[in-house]
């Protein structure tokens, strides 16, 4: 069964994040995980987006569509975009030994996340990110 | 976000509260900086912060190694449990001189 948690579209702008988290929050509400689980949720979804509008929109407007679902016993985050299709090849968190600013979202993606997918638009305009969270091992961790 | 500094201990003290995202990161970080640029030991009072992200800890992990340049100290205070969980992730918890409170950080020469 799948139960739609959430559908929220926003103007990639980081003055936006803040609503964005807000309303993801209490979309997690009903998720039956710890809230240490929620909170590193949010952080993930947040550092995605962040990265939308700072790689993929840069210094041009557009819209993140974010929609959170329920499967059975996993979660989903899609976020979708219009901007330029990115290279996915070059998306690889760095080494956390360099004690340098700046770099860390992917990190934390790959961290919070049990699945992390890019799915190319065949269009070659916008991005479809899918990032999965197994809630039965949430649930007994 | 909001943030005050205070003189105490020898210290600039940096109190940041509320979220420190990508829309206010850039505030704390020009005043982490500007205390730093001005030549004084530096702590940044964590304990108010309800969300950090990386563009937060990115300004933090800045003050640090901008401070360790001018021979100055720096660290964080009270850190809040999720500012904590974020610094554990990007496992900065052990680069980052970490102290309960000012009273406890030491005294600057």
């Amino acid at each position: 069964m799948t139960d739609r948690l959430l559908v929220y579209r926003f103007a990639a702008q980081a003055e936006q994040l803040a609503a964005m988290r807000q309303a993801l929050r209490e979309a997690l509400q009903t998720v039956p995980a710890s809230e240490k689980q929620r909170d590193d949720w949010v952080l993930a979804v947040n550092e995605a987006c962040m990265n939308i509008i700072q790689h993929a929109y840069r210094q041009h407007s557009g819209a993140i569509d974010l929609q959170v679902q329920r499967k059975d016993l996993h979660l989903w985050f899609e976020l979708r975009d219009q901007a330029p299709a990115i290279d996915t090849g070059r998306l690889q968190p760095r080494d956390l030994e360099q004690i340098r600013p700046g770099g860390l979202g992917l990190h934390f993606i790959y961290s919070i996340m049990d699945e992390v997918r890019f799915i190319p638009d065949p269009s070659g305009r916008g991005n479809c990110l899918v990032m999965q969270v197994d809630l039965q091992e949430t649930h007994s961790t | 976000m909001s943030y005050e500094v205070r003189l105490e201990k020898g210290y600039a003290v940096v109190g940041l509260s509320g979220e420190v995202d990508l829309y206010k990161s850039p505030d704390a970080r020009a005043v982490i900086l500007k205390c730093i640029g001005d030549g004084q030991h530096t702590l940044v009072d964590l304990s108010q912060v309800d969300y950090i992200d990386s563009s937060g800890v990115a300004s933090l992990v800045e003050g640090l190694q901008m401070a360790r340049d001018n021979s100055l100290s720096f660290g964080l205070v009270g850190v809040s449990n999720t500012a904590m969980n974020v610094l554990k992730l990007a496992r900065l918890d052990k680069v980052f001189p970490l102290y309960a409170s000012v009273e406890s950080a030491p005294a600057t020469s």
